[in-house]
Protein backbone atom coordinates (compact mmCIF):
# COMPACT_ATOMS: atom_id res chain seq x y z
CA UNK A 1 0.00 0.00 0.00
CA UNK A 2 1.42 3.52 -0.69
CA UNK A 3 0.20 4.93 2.20
CA UNK A 4 2.26 2.18 4.39
CA UNK A 5 5.80 3.35 1.76
CA UNK A 6 5.03 7.28 2.92
CA UNK A 7 4.72 6.04 6.68
CA UNK A 8 8.41 4.52 5.96
CA UNK A 9 9.52 6.79 4.42
CA UNK A 10 9.02 9.20 6.88
CA UNK A 11 9.62 6.58 9.58
CA UNK A 12 13.26 6.23 8.12
CA UNK A 13 14.78 10.18 8.44
CA UNK A 14 17.21 10.62 10.89
CA UNK A 15 16.44 13.79 12.61
CA UNK A 16 19.01 16.00 13.54
CA UNK A 17 18.57 18.61 16.81
CA UNK A 18 20.11 21.51 14.30
CA UNK A 19 23.34 23.17 15.23
CA UNK A 20 22.13 26.12 13.31
CA UNK A 21 19.58 26.96 16.01
CA UNK A 22 21.02 29.32 18.16
CA UNK A 23 18.45 29.47 20.60
CA UNK A 24 18.42 27.89 24.10
CA UNK A 25 15.53 26.90 25.85
CA UNK A 26 16.32 28.29 29.61
CA UNK A 27 14.49 26.71 32.40
CA UNK A 28 12.24 29.40 34.58
CA UNK A 29 14.25 28.66 37.09
CA UNK A 30 17.42 29.09 36.20
CA UNK A 31 16.66 32.58 33.87
CA UNK A 32 14.94 34.29 36.53
CA UNK A 33 18.51 34.75 38.90
CA UNK A 34 20.42 34.48 35.68
CA UNK A 35 18.73 37.83 34.52
CA UNK A 36 18.83 39.77 37.60
CA UNK A 37 22.55 38.87 38.12
CA UNK A 38 22.99 40.44 34.94
CA UNK A 39 21.03 43.23 35.96
CA UNK A 40 23.11 43.70 38.92
CA UNK A 41 26.00 43.66 37.05
CA UNK A 42 25.01 46.20 34.02
CA UNK A 43 24.06 48.38 36.72
CA UNK A 44 27.03 48.18 38.92
CA UNK A 45 28.97 48.83 35.38
CA UNK A 46 27.28 52.16 34.89
CA UNK A 47 26.83 53.47 38.54
CA UNK A 48 30.58 52.84 40.00
CA UNK A 49 32.14 54.75 37.25
CA UNK A 50 29.85 57.57 37.78
CA UNK A 51 30.65 58.07 41.79
CA UNK A 52 34.64 56.87 41.07
CA UNK A 53 34.02 60.13 38.63
CA UNK A 54 32.36 62.47 41.09
CA UNK A 55 34.23 61.52 44.03
CA UNK A 56 37.31 62.43 41.51
CA UNK A 57 35.86 65.56 40.96
CA UNK A 58 35.39 66.68 44.43
CA UNK A 59 38.71 66.07 45.40
CA UNK A 60 39.99 68.22 42.43
CA UNK A 61 37.81 70.55 43.69
CA UNK A 62 38.99 70.26 47.29
CA UNK A 63 43.11 70.68 46.06
CA UNK B 1 -16.08 1.21 15.43
CA UNK B 2 -12.87 -0.09 16.31
CA UNK B 3 -11.05 2.48 18.94
CA UNK B 4 -7.11 2.65 18.65
CA UNK B 5 -6.31 3.08 22.53
CA UNK B 6 -2.79 4.03 21.33
CA UNK B 7 -4.16 7.05 19.64
CA UNK B 8 -6.23 7.92 22.56
CA UNK B 9 -3.70 8.01 25.05
CA UNK B 10 -1.63 9.72 22.92
CA UNK B 11 -3.75 12.77 22.34
CA UNK B 12 -4.97 12.64 26.13
CA UNK B 13 -1.11 13.13 26.94
CA UNK B 14 -0.28 15.44 24.70
CA UNK B 15 -3.63 17.97 25.38
CA UNK B 16 -2.25 17.11 29.73
CA UNK B 17 1.47 18.00 28.42
CA UNK B 18 0.41 21.42 26.59
CA UNK B 19 -1.86 22.66 29.96
CA UNK B 20 0.78 22.26 32.03
CA UNK B 21 3.57 23.24 29.54
CA UNK B 22 0.82 26.41 29.23
CA UNK B 23 1.67 26.73 33.38
CA UNK B 24 4.98 26.82 33.11
CA UNK B 25 6.24 22.94 33.44
CA UNK B 26 8.25 23.15 30.53
CA UNK B 27 9.99 19.61 30.73
CA UNK B 28 6.00 18.17 29.55
CA UNK B 29 8.03 19.26 26.34
CA UNK B 30 9.76 16.19 26.35
CA UNK B 31 6.01 14.25 26.32
CA UNK B 32 5.25 16.41 22.60
CA UNK B 33 9.07 15.35 21.73
CA UNK B 34 7.95 11.76 22.22
CA UNK B 35 4.66 11.56 20.36
CA UNK B 36 5.34 14.26 17.41
CA UNK B 37 8.61 14.66 16.76
CA UNK B 38 8.21 12.53 13.80
CA UNK B 39 4.99 14.14 13.12
CA UNK B 40 6.12 17.71 13.35
CA UNK B 41 9.17 16.60 10.69
CA UNK B 42 7.16 15.18 8.41
CA UNK B 43 4.91 18.26 8.27
CA UNK B 44 7.95 20.77 8.30
CA UNK B 45 9.55 18.55 5.45
CA UNK B 46 6.13 18.38 3.28
CA UNK B 47 6.34 22.44 3.13
CA UNK B 48 10.08 23.15 2.64
CA UNK B 49 11.96 19.52 0.91
CA UNK B 50 14.74 20.43 2.39
CA UNK B 51 16.27 18.10 5.41
CA UNK B 52 18.31 20.80 7.29
CA UNK B 53 15.84 23.22 7.56
CA UNK B 54 13.02 20.64 8.56
CA UNK B 55 15.72 20.28 11.34
CA UNK B 56 15.41 23.82 11.94
CA UNK B 57 11.69 24.06 11.90
CA UNK B 58 11.09 21.47 14.84
CA UNK B 59 13.68 23.44 16.90
CA UNK B 60 11.65 26.55 16.54
CA UNK B 61 8.40 24.40 16.88
CA UNK B 62 9.73 23.87 20.30
CA UNK B 63 10.32 26.89 21.20
CA UNK B 64 7.46 28.60 20.09
CA UNK B 65 4.69 25.56 21.84
CA UNK B 66 6.43 27.25 24.88
CA UNK B 67 5.88 30.45 23.91
CA UNK B 68 2.00 29.78 23.03
CA UNK B 69 1.36 27.00 24.63
CA UNK B 70 -1.54 29.58 26.83
CA UNK B 71 -3.31 29.76 23.60
CA UNK B 72 -3.90 26.17 23.45
CA UNK B 73 -7.43 25.10 24.27
CA UNK B 74 -7.53 22.45 26.93
CA UNK B 75 -9.85 19.26 25.27
CA UNK B 76 -9.24 19.99 21.66
CA UNK B 77 -6.70 18.06 19.27
CA UNK B 78 -3.00 19.13 20.99
CA UNK B 79 -2.08 17.54 17.84
CA UNK B 80 -3.76 19.08 15.68
CA UNK B 81 -2.07 22.33 17.31
CA UNK B 82 0.62 21.47 16.84
CA UNK B 83 0.82 20.71 13.78
CA UNK B 84 -0.93 23.84 12.40
CA UNK B 85 2.20 25.64 14.46
CA UNK B 86 5.00 23.36 12.60
CA UNK B 87 3.41 24.05 9.13
CA UNK B 88 3.11 27.95 9.65
CA UNK B 89 6.93 27.86 10.74
CA UNK B 90 7.93 25.76 8.05
CA UNK B 91 5.62 28.30 5.50
CA UNK B 92 7.30 31.26 7.26
CA UNK B 93 10.60 29.65 6.57
CA UNK B 94 10.13 29.20 2.94
CA UNK B 95 9.07 32.58 2.68
CA UNK B 96 12.05 33.73 4.20
CA UNK B 97 14.75 31.95 2.83
CA UNK B 98 18.10 33.44 1.68
CA UNK B 99 19.06 31.07 -0.81
CA UNK B 100 18.19 29.73 -3.98
CA UNK B 101 16.70 26.71 -3.97
CA UNK B 102 18.61 24.15 -6.15
CA UNK B 103 17.36 21.49 -8.26
CA UNK B 104 20.24 19.05 -6.10
CA UNK B 105 18.29 20.05 -2.82
CA UNK B 106 15.26 18.54 -4.38
CA UNK B 107 16.25 15.16 -6.70
CA UNK B 108 19.15 13.83 -4.34
CA UNK B 109 18.68 11.79 -1.27
CA UNK B 110 21.49 12.95 1.59
CA UNK B 111 22.67 9.18 2.27
CA UNK B 112 23.62 10.42 5.97
CA UNK B 113 20.08 10.93 6.42
CA UNK B 114 18.73 7.01 6.07
CA UNK B 115 19.89 3.55 6.88
CA UNK B 116 21.07 1.46 3.93
CA UNK B 117 17.83 -0.92 3.79
CA UNK B 118 15.96 1.87 3.42
CA UNK B 119 17.65 4.54 0.87
CA UNK B 120 16.36 2.48 -2.47
CA UNK B 121 12.36 2.99 -1.44
CA UNK B 122 13.11 6.49 0.42
CA UNK B 123 14.43 7.49 -3.04
CA UNK B 124 11.49 6.72 -4.51
CA UNK B 125 8.86 8.26 -2.08
CA UNK B 126 10.72 11.41 -1.88
CA UNK B 127 10.74 11.43 -5.99
CA UNK B 128 7.04 10.93 -6.03
CA UNK B 129 6.33 13.56 -2.82
CA UNK B 130 8.26 15.56 -4.40
CA UNK B 131 6.56 15.92 -8.15
CA UNK B 132 2.84 16.34 -5.99
CA UNK B 133 1.66 20.02 -5.80
CA UNK B 134 3.07 22.08 -2.76
CA UNK B 135 -1.05 21.79 -1.10
CA UNK B 136 -1.35 17.98 -2.41
CA UNK B 137 1.85 16.69 -0.74
CA UNK B 138 1.09 18.63 2.69
CA UNK B 139 -2.64 17.32 2.27
CA UNK B 140 -1.00 13.69 2.00
CA UNK B 141 1.56 14.13 4.84
CA UNK B 142 -1.01 15.60 7.51
CA UNK B 143 -3.36 12.83 6.15
CA UNK B 144 -1.42 9.64 5.62
CA UNK B 145 1.05 10.37 8.25
CA UNK B 146 0.04 12.62 11.17
CA UNK B 147 -3.73 10.99 10.53
CA UNK B 148 -5.59 14.32 10.81
CA UNK B 149 -8.94 14.04 9.73
CA UNK B 150 -10.03 15.85 6.36
CA UNK B 151 -12.04 18.59 7.86
CA UNK B 152 -8.62 19.28 10.80
CA UNK B 153 -7.04 19.34 7.32
CA UNK B 154 -9.31 21.55 6.00
CA UNK B 155 -8.95 24.14 8.89
CA UNK B 156 -5.07 24.00 8.98
CA UNK B 157 -4.91 24.17 5.10
CA UNK B 158 -7.47 26.66 4.51
CA UNK B 159 -9.95 24.96 1.76
CA UNK B 160 -13.23 23.04 2.00
CA UNK B 161 -13.21 19.71 3.14
CA UNK B 162 -14.46 18.49 0.35
CA UNK B 163 -11.45 20.15 -1.74
CA UNK B 164 -9.13 18.20 0.61
CA UNK B 165 -10.73 15.22 -0.16
CA UNK B 166 -10.41 15.27 -3.73
CA UNK B 167 -7.25 16.39 -3.25
CA UNK B 168 -6.47 13.79 -1.60
CA UNK B 169 -7.48 10.98 -3.41
CA UNK B 170 -6.25 12.47 -6.74
CA UNK B 171 -2.84 12.90 -5.11
CA UNK B 172 -3.02 9.05 -4.02
CA UNK B 173 -4.15 7.82 -6.96
CA UNK B 174 -0.98 9.57 -8.65
CA UNK B 175 1.51 8.63 -5.99
CA UNK B 176 0.00 5.04 -6.21
CA UNK B 177 0.91 5.29 -10.36
CA UNK B 178 4.52 6.02 -9.43
CA UNK B 179 5.10 3.77 -6.43
CA UNK B 180 3.49 0.45 -7.36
Amino acid sequence: MVENKIRFFYDSIKIVNSVSDKRVIIPMTVAIPVAAALSLAVSAAVIIPTIVKKNAVKSVSKA
Amino acid sequence: MDIDLSKLFEASECDKALVRIAAGNTDYLQVIQRYLQRTIYAVAYSVLRDFSLSDDAVQETYVRIIEKASMYTHGTSAKAWVVTMARNIALDMLKHRRYEYSDDDIGDLPQDRFDENSIVLSMQVKSALDSLDDDDRQIVTLKVYAGLKHSEIASIIGISTEAVKKKYQRALAKLKAELE
